[in-house]
């Protein structure tokens, strides 16, 4: 009982340790035009390379655009704004998860997977915690002798 | 039911959901280029012109206007010049057609003037500072051509030479529309 208190006491501390640590690098300062700039770039997808993304990508269009997001951020327009001016234009220019087909499958399917994997980890820990520990029958008592007298 | 069976059930109708998404998207036509601006109103521009002075598309309002983004180093852009050049020269009077070529090349200001009097091009030619104006059509490269109607819809957008003949049709269906 008291391994179990102490036990519990130490996964609470670590939960507490790791949700401060997410803070701590999760929280940033004030964005500057270029740090928004990038992060933009980085939420579009370049217009003829597929996959990669504006902000990776060193195709001209690429370029240009990445050119055109620092100077609407400059002005002061929006992200959503600016990614939405652009998509006028290119369409199938978001990295974000599309919400339908190929898209919704691709981003969907790892979520899926990790749900499954940790419910499946949920259930096998409480059904281990449920059944009552094993004991040895009198044949492996036996067993375990016999090959302990071989050795 | 055993457990097995309901394994093997699940997985049939995960893998079977999966072929049915993927055909699904290979299906779909991925524009994305100007392609988009199919049927929408083409976006405006003043854009410096080569010799001075300014290529507006408000002042070509109520005109068939062609715009063709090309440069002077890529090769299909130097293949379709010949046709563009006779397009220019067959309508270049005509008060229901106007035409311009846009540069898109960043960086093509400063020497496009000589590769424009070697070739004898007449065609107005206008530069995009910054290329926004490609931008705002969704150019991802050249040539590309869109044809406007008179009422300042994008008609259609041709991604590579251009066919003369087709082209000039759509400028006469597009002239005789209402």
């Amino acid at each position: 009982m008291k391994g179990s208190r102490a036990r519990l006491a130490l996964w609470v501390v670590l939960g507490i340790a790791v949700a401060t640590l997410l803070v701590v690098a999760t929280r940033s300062g004030p964005a500057t035009a270029r740090s928004r700039a990038d992060s933009i770039d980085q939420r579009l997808k370049c217009p003829i390379c597929g996959g990669e993304s504006v902000a990776d990508s060193n195709s001209d269009v690429s370029r240009s655009i990445r050119a055109l997001v620092l100077q609407e951020v400059r002005a002061g327009k929006s992200d959503d704004e600016i990614i939405a001016a652009i998509q006028r234009s290119y369409p199938d220019s978001s990295l974000l998860p599309a919400a339908s087909g190929l898209g919704l499958v691709a981003w969907g399917l790892p979520v899926v997977a990790f749900v499954l994997a940790v419910a499946g980890l949920g259930a096998a820990y409480a059904r281990n915690r449920r059944d009552p520990r094993r004991v040895a029958s009198p044949d492996d008592e036996a067993l375990v002798a016999e090959a302990r007298s071989d050795g | 039911m055993t457990r097995v069976r309901w394994v093997v059930t699940c997985v049939a109708v995960v893998v079977i959901g999966l072929v049915i998404v993927l055909a699904a998207s290979l299906g779909r036509s991925h524009d994305t280029s100007g392609g988009a601006l199919v049927k929408h109103p083409a976006p405006a521009f003043s854009l410096p012109a080569l010799g001075g002075g300014k290529v507006d598309l408000q002042a070509d309002a109520g005109k068939v206007v062609i715009i063709n983004y090309w440069n002077d180093w890529c090769i299909p852009c130097q293949q379709e010049l010949g046709d563009l050049q006779r397009l220019w020269s067959t309508y270049r009077t005509d008060p229901l057609v106007a035409y311009v070529g846009i540069v898109h090349d960043v960086h093509a200001q400063r020497d496009i003037t000589d590769y424009v009097q070697t070739e004898q091009i007449t065609f107005p030619v206008a530069f995009d500072p910054g290329e926004r104006t490609a931008l705002a059509y969704g150019v991802t490269g050249q040539p590309e051509t869109f044809v406007i109607d008179k009422h300042g819809v994008v008609r259609n957008w041709i991604s590579g030479p251009i066919d003369l003949a087709k082209l000039e049709s759509l400028i006469e269906a597009y002239k005789a529309s209402a």
